[in-house]
């Protein structure tokens, strides 16, 4: 048994050795940009490394993007064990900060320990609902749901629109943005700088690993992503599994966009999703769906974002620096992946 | 071949392996699975290069580095996947890519190439009709084709990698015969099999492969397969005074009750073939074997008394219950168990463990899970307890299905399905792509089983294997049963003549 499970502690090494030369890999090409940009590599690096741990103020930053990040990216990973590609995170995550903003909007005058719930349940059914769609396409017709959930992003951006520039629109604003939501149905801050709503990463980290690795639906769920012929013959009902883990990454993708509204712009504002969507896919595809490591990728995603923006304002390299490593070590991780399989 | 090895990753396919054949000789390559034959015989044909080694053509080194050069060596493979096109028809594929160019076709004069062909089929007793798609033909039929093919560009070597998988036994004994035509015509044949006992009387010497070495040879004079099973497993194997130790005889008479009955079942063919008006009763502790050609409706039948196919008409009654209208949920619950046709496709999750795939199908019973929390230790402890009973080659419970052999990932397969007290136990091939050791033990399994009372319905295209453990054998041709045959009827012409769409006495069951 020794033997055996000294083997399995090889393999890990191996597998974590193999990874930290992707990333190397990716910051050494990343180093190379900076050198024809004239800059000072090595600064890059320690900047981009280090922003996140410099101050309280910059670790909050971090906290800030980490928490969209991560529930987007395990919005994306649930749907991915059945082999389902959630590229709609995008759209779910309006759709809930649309919620959001109705509820703290309309509602006014009453008490935080009610109306925060009730908004953070909207934002989560609001996602849900926007996932459904394709998730019916899918359950009755087979269509693909990357076409599908692309299609509802679209339709999600010119609603965000539509309302930021309709009934509630902030008019002092030269943006589209609604009014602000009521200071009730805002997150209280912990610890004067970190948001309540990161909280949330940490149970969902764990209640998203039992769900996926612990209960009998994870089991079913995985089982036919990877086969789906095989647990169909032995009889899971795979034809509404797929299906159902896209409604259920749709809400906590909706979760996610009703928490930066009442955590961070207490409000909705066109173009708030950033590039999180591509990120979030990003890092599930690193963590391989699984919700405990994808607390790794995405925080050191976030890491590299928040060093980037401190580059761009210290060194004046563009942020975008920061796009450039993290589709490096997503591809490098990919060819990792392809070489280790060969040399089986 | 002179000294040819050959690695996979940590896998030694072939090892320092030299072998001669001679012109218008008959080679019998054979060994277990995984011993290297098809290896050796793909680096000969240039689908693999060899690591180390050197091939000899003609008395000239020769460098093949792929297909194409083989073919202009006059070497030429028929591999057990055959590589025509289903919608064109005999004589097209025959002459494909033969054709010298665009005036070729052009003129496609057809009436020559089919008099070229019909000679051949003369000369080697190979008929085919030369104007059917191939895609309406049977596998026999497309295999001759396959020769045909290598004939007509003139063949010094043709390798048939396990010719006789698909065939009926009249089949097979007519491919020998071609065979020997060839011989006669200065033609060299390398036949790679694991069942020695067909090419006996064929060969004019054997190579025994063992685990990528080469073991020996034997000259046909020497040949028995006794002999050369010994060598290809490397101890004495003798399955049949094996198993008939184990299989208990029953009186004539007494015959125990009904487990299944299966009332005239029939299906849309939406999923492969057609089932047209299955009938058929399975009783306690009886091995009931299906026997016929791949692809008969035998994979049909079995999925659909699984339920995992819906019959349009039909009832299927267990233990005196009516199931028809169960899921497959249900009927793993009443007991049912499946080892289904391709432990790949439809038998093995490869990105989840051992231990998940171990429970496959049982994962909301009582003893693997509570309140819908799956009970880990309990499912890695039975997992554990498989790996030891089934000697599957695993470094633990915890490994991806994926990373392991096919063999073991069949032990698997077996192993889930004998996991919990089984009442019906459906086998298709359960033995397939094992080695000689694993195949006894596996059978041994199910003829245990059978002995305490379960009930067996065992799908082979081994028909030897199938003989032996069966206490009756159904026969399907095209979704129907041909005739069902009790043990002391059990006849391998008979069953071949059935395999071949031809009833018994010309009459229906």
């Amino acid at each position: 048994m020794t033997a055996v499970s000294k083997t399995t502690v090889k393999d890990y090494l191996k597998a974590a050795a193999y990874y930290l030369l992707a990333i190397a890999a990716a910051f050494g090409v990343a180093g190379l940009i900076l050198l024809t940009m004239h800059q000072d590599v090595l600064l890059g690096y320690k900047t981009i490394l280090t922003t996140s741990f410099s101050s309280l103020p910059n670790f909050a930053l971090t906290i800030f993007k980490f928490t969209p990040i991560y529930l987007m990216g395990l919005g994306f990973s649930i749907p991915l064990a059945s082999r389902k590609f959630n590229v709609g995170i995008e759209g779910q995550f309006l759709l809930g900060a649309v919620g959001a903003a109705a509820v703290g909007i309309t509602l006014t005058g009453m008490p935080g320990y009610i109306i925060l719930p009730l908004l953070l349940t909207v934002a989560l059914i609001m996602g849900a609902i926007w996932a459904t769609v394709p998730a019916l396409l899918l359950y009755f017709f087979r269509v693909n749901e990357i076409i599908s959930t692309i299609l509802m992003n679209f339709i999600s951006f010119y609603l965000v629109d539509l309302i930021a520039l309709g009934p509630w629109r902030d008019v002092t604003a030269g943006y589209p943005m609604t009014i602000p939501i009521s200071s009730s149905a805002r997150l209280p801050i912990i610890g004067s700088q970190i948001n309540i709503g990161s909280l949330f990463t940490i149970a969902l980290a764990v209640l998203g690993f039992f769900i996926l690795y612990r209960s009998t639906f994870g089991y079913e769920l995985r089982a036919s992503g990877s086969n789906p012929i095989a647990a169909f013959k032995f009889g899971i009902k795979t034809s509404y599994l797929a299906p159902l883990s896209l409604v259920l990454g749709g809400a906590v993708a909706g979760l996610a966009g009703g928490l930066e509204v009442s955590g961070l712009y207490f409000r909705l504002v066109e173009g708030m999703q950033s590039n999180y969507a591509n990120l979030a896919i990003i890092v599930s595809l690193m963590a391989r769906g699984n919700p405990v490591a994808l607390l790794l990728t995405s925080f050191f995603f976030s890491m590299i974002e928040i060093g980037a923006n401190a580059m761009q304002r210290t060194m004046g390299t563009p942020y975008e620096i920061a796009l450039i490593t993290e589709s490096l070590m997503m591809l490098f991780v990919m060819t990792v992946d392809a070489i280790r399989q060969k040399r089986r | 071949m002179k000294e040819i090895s050959k690695r996979f990753g940590e896998v030694q396919a072939l090892d320092n392996v030299s072998m001669k054949i001679g012109s218008g000789e008959i080679v019998g390559l054979v060994g277990e699975n995984g011993a290297g034959k098809t290896t050796l015989m793909n680096i000969l044909y240039g689908l693999y290069k060899a690591d180390k080694g050197r091939i000899i053509v003609n008395g000239r080194e020769t460098n093949i580095q792929s297909p194409k050069d083989a073919i202009s060596h006059k070497i030429f493979m028929v591999h057990q996947h055959f590589k025509l096109i289903g919608n064109f028809t005999s004589l097209e594929n025959i002459i494909l890519g033969s054709t010298s160019g665009r005036e070729d076709f052009k003129r496609m004069n057809l009436q020559v190439y089919r008099k070229r062909i019909e000679e051949l089929m003369r000369e080697h007793k190979l008929e085919i009709p030369l104007d059917e798609k191939v895609k309406n033909l049977p596998a026999g039929t497309q295999q001759r084709i396959e020769i045909l093919k290598a004939l007509y560009r003139m063949a010094e070597l043709l390798i048939l990698d396990e010719p006789t998988t698909n065939l009926t036994p009249q089949e097979t004994d007519e491919l020998l015969r071609s065979v020997l035509e060839m011989k006669k015509r200065g033609i060299s044949v390398v036949l790679i099999t694991h069942k020695i006992r067909e090419i006996v009387e064929t060969v004019d010497r054997v190579v025994v492969l063992r685990k990528g070495k080469l073991v020996g040879e034997v000259p046909k004079n020497e040949i028995t397969p006794e002999k050369v099973v010994e060598m290809m497993v490397g101890r004495k194997v003798d399955l049949e005074s094996e198993l008939s130790n184990i299989i208990v005889p029953r009186a004539p008479g007494a015959e125990e009750a009904e487990i299944l009955r299966i009332e005239g079942i029939s299906t849309t063919g939406d999923e492969g073939i057609k089932l047209k008006d299955i009938s058929l009763a399975v009783r306690r502790g009886e091995i009931f074997g299906i026997a016929g050609v791949s692809g008969n409706g035998q994979k049909e039948l079995c999925e659909t008394i699984m339920g995992i196919h819906r019959p349009i008409k039909g009832r299927i009654i267990y233990n005196g219950k009516d199931l028809s209208e169960a899921d497959v949920k249900e009927r793993i619950k009443q007991g049912f168990r499946f080892i289904p046709e391709d432990r790949m496709i439809d038998g093995s999750l490869p990105t989840m463990t051992l231990s998940e795939n171990i429970i496959l199908g049982f994962q909301n019973f009582e003893q693997f899970q509570r309140h819908g929390l799956l009970l880990y230790e309990k499912i890695n402890e039975s997992a554990r307890k498989a790996i030891a009973e089934y000697e599957i080659r695993a470094p633990n419970e915890k490994i991806r299905v994926g990373k392991l052999s096919g063999g073991n990932i069949q032990k698997v397969v077996v192993a889930r399905a004998l996991l919990l007290e089984p009442g019906l136990l459906i086998a298709y091939n359960p033995t397939r792509g094992l080695d000689i050791g694993a195949t006894e033990k596996i059978l041994r399994q199910i003829v245990e089983l059978r002995n305490s009372g379960v009930s067996i319905i065992m799908v082979s295209e081994d028909l030897d294997e199938l003989m032996l453990v069966s206490d009756k054998i159904a026969v399907m041709y095209k979704g129907e049963i041909m005739g069902i045959l009790s043990k002391e009827s059990f006849d391998k012409s008979k069953i071949g003549l059935m395999m071949a769409g031809i009833r018994e006495g010309g009459i229906g069951k």
